[in-house]
């Protein structure tokens, strides 16, 4: 199974279904932008492989996905609301791709997501970062880990 | 009147799956909402006022989803609750593991009407056509 394949479409379906917006799938990473005020929330695979997925967005797309969620005007919108959001969506996301992946007989543990601002976005070499964008504003999901991988 | 008790620590979770709630129970007698951000509150709570329905979640702090349904399956003053599972941690084996424990359903998050909609009928013995169309 291609990860990069069932990631896009766990991506996808999240977004869409709780945000209703249309995400699309880049063929190349933007430049690192140091003036974009980005957030990242990442998540623990606990079992059965370590690893871990991150998100990483501007902080006015996750205003979005708030306000779109919430049904909320944008001045309205508290950080509490989008770091729950995100919490949300990185463990759907995340849980959807490890679902696919795994055999039906495998059992697997998430741990809880964490949330704060992003420094830079890395780029290990056990790391494999992803672009999407929504309405022409890109952001990341990277996987950390050889289990996603090997287990797909 | 139904009580039900949505037990997430994520707000928006439990956001999603009462407005769910409301749109499929909107033709029902007064349904009476009650959210608790973990286990432990859930548990404290339903013990004070048992509910007609639990929809829980699995990853919590404090208490956990299965520990919760170990709980309230082990209590006679629980045990008769349809509990339903609502996870994103949702592959066969899990939940199988779940269904033994008690669960009497498991739902994959995100959810939406059409996906619990089958679930609350059987429940709660609802005509299976409402006219939603889902």
């Amino acid at each position: 199974m291609n990860v990069e394949q069932l990631l896009t479409d766990a991506v996808s379906e999240t977004i869409e279904t709780m945000a209703f917006l249309e995400v699309n799938k880049a063929d190349s990473i933007t430049p690192y932008d140091e003036h974009l005020v980005r957030l990242r929330v990442e998540i623990l695979v606990n079992a059965p492989f370590p690893g871990e997925m991150r998100l990483v967005l501007p902080k006015s797309l996750a205003g979005l996905f708030a306000q779109n969620m919430y049904s909320l005007e944008e001045q309205d919108v508290t950080e509490e609301i989008v770091e729950d959001v995100l919490g949300e969506i990185i463990n759907i996301i995340a849980g959807r791709l490890i679902a696919d992946i795994l055999p039906d007989d495998q059992t697997f543990q998430l741990g809880l997501p964490l949330i704060g601002p992003d420094a830079f976005l890395e780029t290990e070499a056990s790391s494999h970062a992803i672009e999407f964008s929504i309405e022409n504003i890109p952001f990341w999901v990277v996987l950390f880990g050889d289990g996603f991988q090997s287990a797909a | 009147m139904k009580k039900i008790m949505i037990v997430d620590d994520s707000a928006t979770s439990r956001m999603f799956v009462k407005r769910c709630l409301q749109t499929l129970l909107v033709d029902q007698d007064e349904t009476e909402y009650r959210e608790a951000e973990n286990g432990k509150e859930a548990l404290a709570r339903l013990k004070e006022s048992p509910a007609d329905l639990a929809l829980i979640d699995l990853n919590m702090p404090l208490m956990d989803g299965a520990t919760l349904l170990r709980w309230m399956k082990a209590s006679p003053k629980l045990t008769l609750i349809p509990v339903v599972v609502i996870t994103s941690v949702d592959s066969p084996a899990n939940r199988e593991e779940l269904m033994q424990l008690g669960a009497s359903h498991v739902l994959s998050k995100p959810v939406a009407p059409a996906k619990l909609k089958p679930v609350i009928d059987e429940i709660f013995d609802l005509p299976s056509d409402d006219g939603f169309g889902f």
